[in-house]
């Protein structure tokens, strides 16, 4: 038998293995892409999150809590100082949050929508109720 | 005989993608271990603000306070002491089997310094 007739053959296998080889390239291709979205969105994610949490970490400790001369009183919410989400208006243009939302749950109606919200147990000032400041942005 | 290889090898390499991106999405990267922190600090902090810890004999003087923290917050939580003393907040109600957070702190209880620790169980 001449080498022409095999070649034919080798041809046609190689020609019908690179449909397969194509489409599993291609399918690689799609989840690299899919994977590469979802941890940018996850990352996005997290890092909204962690400023939420240190959001609401320094209104417990510091910008929300009840002050006297002698200090600060950490998790002792000063109302006042919350009141109609000033809170949430100031450090939103600080920390680039648009629609940042802080008060306390008793106190003013918690967001229903997209954003993501935690809240921080805490004590009302002065008869140190037990309540809950949602931080949601 | 190499298409059918191909075919193959292609099925699997399917099977096996699919069965990562199954995991990828079940994996919540979310770290959240500082907040639940911050959580069972402030739960230790409110209790101290409410004056729970004011001339405590034993741990089971604190009851009505973590048991009023639990109703607010619908935490279980859970304030248990070395010498077996130990209170949980929410009575009547199912507590999940893996703490969120512990915390530590040296309490005063009888005159004595002693060291319990505050757990925060989500309820189910």
């Amino acid at each position: 038998m001449s080498k022409g007739r095999y070649k034919g053959l080798v041809s046609y296998d190689g020609m019908f293995s690179l449909i397969p080889i194509l489409l599993l390239t291609v399918f690689l291709l799609n989840s690299m892409q899919y994977m590469l979205y979802n941890s940018i969105e996850k990352v996005k994610e997290q890092e909204k999150f962690n400023m939420l949490v240190v959001i609401a970490d320094y209104v417990v400790k510091n910008a929300g809590a009840y002050t006297e001369s002698d200090g600060i009183y950490p998790n002792l919410m000063d109302q006042s100082k919350l009141s109609s989400n000033i809170l949430g208006q100031q450090l939103g243009g600080e920390y680039k949050m648009t629609d940042l939302f802080i008060g306390l749950e008793s106190e003013s109606s918690i967001p229903n929508d997209e954003r993501t919200c935690i809240y921080r147990i805490v004590a009302k000032h002065p008869n140190r109720e037990v309540d809950k400041l949602f931080v949601c942005g | 005989m190499q298409t059918m290889e191909a075919i193959i090898s292609f099925f699997v390499f399917m099977v096996f993608t699919s069965y990562l991106l199954m995991q990828l999405e079940d994996y919540n990267g979310m770290d959240d271990s500082l907040y639940r922190y911050q959580l069972a600090n402030d739960a230790w902090r409110v209790l101290y603000l409410q004056g729970a810890f004011k001339d405590v004999d034993s741990i089971s003087d604190i009851d009505s306070y973590v048991a009023e923290l639990s109703d607010v917050t619908g935490f279980c939580i859970y304030v248990s002491g070395q010498q077996g003393t130990s209170t949980r907040g929410i009575q009547g109600r199912s507590c999940g089997d893996e703490a969120l957070a512990k915390v530590s702190h040296v309490l005063i209880a009888g005159g004595n310094p002693e060291q319990v620790t505050l757990s925060l169980y989500p309820s189910s």
